[in-house]
């Protein structure tokens, strides 16, 4: 059934599969976001650990989904994940440090005799809720802002600032997708925290925490797209593959593209009920909150990598050399490559199938404080 | 590995002369060579068995098993190209292959077709053309050398434990012989080496190719400092030790507590 698509079509297809892992992967960046709030909801160890057991049955879900989410990217774009990860060296470091930090957290912070110390491990697990999703979202700003790297003929790339990918934290639009997706993972957490916790003094906390959380969140997000729709876009030449800078770009894409400005502003719209239904009526709708605005991420998220790659984009443009930029068409696998991975991709829906089952399963009990007593402690 | 790459199976045979009735080398001591004599290092001591090596890798004690030498430099009597000859080619190929894009971009379809079927002719040496001279081709041998003959031991002697595990076992006096307690324990670390060495012989084995013939690893490696390379291998190793030094008193700790119920829960 592959054999017969286009290259094109093939091309496409693993665009739409690399963006709807990217989007399933910041839903589930909730877990960084609980981990960047145990300090503040946590405040005695009890509380801390419980939060913390209902957050350790869920970060190996956004652990593998980000590998898979890389693996995906390689395997179908290899040329993209040669210039980035080779290039904007230090960022993805970081990255790669603060997740070898949280998996150990999670292992070794509640046994006796760990070396560091459980307040060191709940740093990790701070730090990491931190730093990976503020990088991770300024990593994807880079998709519409560009970043420094040339691409010779023989397509090895080679990226000009000594800063290695830590100049994107300079650009206020990066800066402002990375600060959204933070506090967008925090409010998550909140949402989710209502629906699996039960113990009060918690659930007061978050219930706070989670305007707190909204406010920033909204202001950073607002500017992210307001800056988004305004700017020159790298646009690419159908014909003849030429990049070109186009004002109102990515206006003009989501104009063009009517299901993508649907799937968007819907997403948007869900995020913000799933927030709302809470705070105006937590009895009835507590519980609803991170179903509107889980999936509403994962929309929103969804509708941005399209704009980035899809309708003539470049997906990841150089500013340091216009036509060394990054498209669909220019940077994927062979079509023999595509065409095997895409029967291999057929297994994706049965994956997520056990992935729902065995969550469903983790989550048929409310987590309090007899879990600490009678079960796994992370 | 003999029939695709057949220079890492020399090197980890030490074998520089391809032979017919090729023996294996079960166990060797080599002579500590100049490193710039990269076509030959002998052996200081070797126990072999005949013809083993032949039959191992082509199922025929008779098999011609080539070796580094015929490899770097050519045997015409077996119909092997030399490694120069063969980066020659590779260069060919590379040249072809930015002719055929000018081409391309041209849209000169005359010479698109010409330097698409030079390309398609000098293709399986493509690789090739990034090197610059004979030697380069070869892996480094001794490390190829030593690192399969200790993965290999390191296997025979945990099969050796598992059979003496399963007859004490049986004759259900596991419980009563502490030597054989303690030699369990030290193997622990054996087999983290054993995978060690593993990687050693395909790895370095493998050099120079990143993809064997087309990609060697001086054209895969990323563009980044020699600086940069250090701080990451330090970061590396300052966090991997601290967590192993956690992970281990973890597990003492849980050593020493003991099961609970007398080991019945």
């Amino acid at each position: 059934m592959f054999d017969t698509l286009s290259y094109t079509a093939l091309q496409q297809y693993w665009w739409i599969l690399v963006s709807l892992l990217g989007s399933i992967l910041v839903f589930l960046l909730f877990v960084q976001g609980g981990q960047s709030l145990i300090y503040q909801l946590g405040k005695s160890d009890t509380n801390r650990t419980i939060i913390i057991n209902t957050i350790g049955s869920k970060w190996e879900f956004t652990f593998t989904t980000l590998v898979t989410f890389g693996g995906a990217f390689f395997a179908s774009f290899p040329l993209f994940y040669s210039t980035s990860f080779g290039g904007a060296y230090w960022v993805w470091i970081i990255i790669l440090f603060a997740f070898i930090i949280q998996a150990v957290a999670y292992e070794f912070r509640s046994k006796p005799e760990n070396f560091l110390g459980k307040q060191v491990f709940d740093a990790f697990l701070f730090l990491n809720g931190l730093l990976s999703t503020v990088l991770l979202g300024a990593a994807v700003s880079t998709f519409f802002t560009g970043s420094s790297f040339i691409i010779d003929s023989d397509r090895h790339s080679q990226w000009t600032l000594a800063t290695r990918g830590l100049e994107a934290a300079l650009n206020i639009q990066n800066l402002s997708l990375g600060l959204a997706v933070f506090f967008l993972s925090r409010v998550l957490a909140c949402l989710y925290f209502l629906k699996t916790i039960n113990s009060t003094e918690i659930i007061e906390k978050t219930k706070k925490q989670l305007i707190y959380n909204a406010i920033p969140f909204l202001v950073f997000f607002l500017l992210f797209t307001f800056l988004l729709m305004l700017k020159d876009g790298f646009a690419v030449n159908p014909a003849s593959g030429e990049v070109f800078m186009q004002p109102y770009k990515y206006f003009h894409n989501l104009i063009e593209m009517p299901v993508v400005a649907v799937l968007f502003l819907g997403g948007v719209v869900l995020v913000l009920s799933g927030i709302i239904l809470p705070v105006f009526s937590f009895e009835k709708n507590g519980e609803k909150g991170i179903w509107f605005s889980g999936f509403g991420t994962v929309l929103a998220v969804f509708s941005l990598f399209l704009l980035a790659g899809f309708n003539n984009t470049s997906f990841y443009p150089s500013v340091a050399d216009l036509q060394s930029s990054l498209t669909i068409a220019n940077s994927s696998s062979s079509r023999y490559t595509l065409t095997a991975m895409s029967y291999v991709s057929l297994i994706i829906p049965f994956v997520l199938i056990y992935i729902v089952y065995v969550w469903r399963i983790i989550n048929r009990k409310k987590v309090d404080i007899s879990e600490l007593e009678n079960e796994h402690i992370y | 590995m003999a029939k695709h790459q057949p220079m890492k199976f020399a090197a980890m045979e030490n074998l520089y002369d391809g032979q017919r009735k090729a023996p294996l080398v079960v166990f060797g001591v080599l002579k500590n060579n100049n490193v710039s004599d990269y076509d030959k290092n002998e052996f200081a001591l070797k126990f072999q068995i005949p013809n083993f090596l032949s039959s191992m890798a082509f199922l025929d004690a008779n098999a011609y098993v080539p070796g580094i030498k015929d490899i770097s430099q050519g045997n015409s009597e077996y119909g092997i190209m030399s490694a120069s000859e063969k980066i020659q080619k590779g260069k060919v190929a590379i040249q072809a292959l930015k002719d055929y894009n000018i081409a391309k971009k041209a849209k000169d379809s005359l010479g698109t077709k010409n330097a698409l079927s030079v390309l398609q002719t000098n293709y399986n040496y493509f690789g090739y053309g990034f090197l610059s001279e004979a030697k380069q081709t070869i892996p480094p041998v001794k490390l190829t050398f030593y690192s399969f003959r200790f993965m290999v031991v390191l296997g025979f002697w945990f099969v050796i434990l598992f059979i003496l595990a399963l007859i004490f076992l049986m004759r259900n006096r596991i419980e009563n012989k502490r030597w054989f307690f303690r030699l369990a324990i030290i193997s622990i670390p054996l087999a983290y080496l054993a995978s060690q060495f593993g990687w050693m012989v395909t790895e370095v084995g493998r050099q120079p190719w990143v993809i064997q013939d087309l990609m060697p690893a001086i054209t895969a490696v990323s563009n980044i400092n020699v600086g940069s390379v250090k701080i990451t291998f330090a970061l590396f190793a300052i966090i991997f030790t601290l967590l192993l030094i956690a992970e281990i008193k973890i597990m003492l700790k849980q050593i020493n507590n003991g099961p609970k119920d007398g080991g019945n829960l």
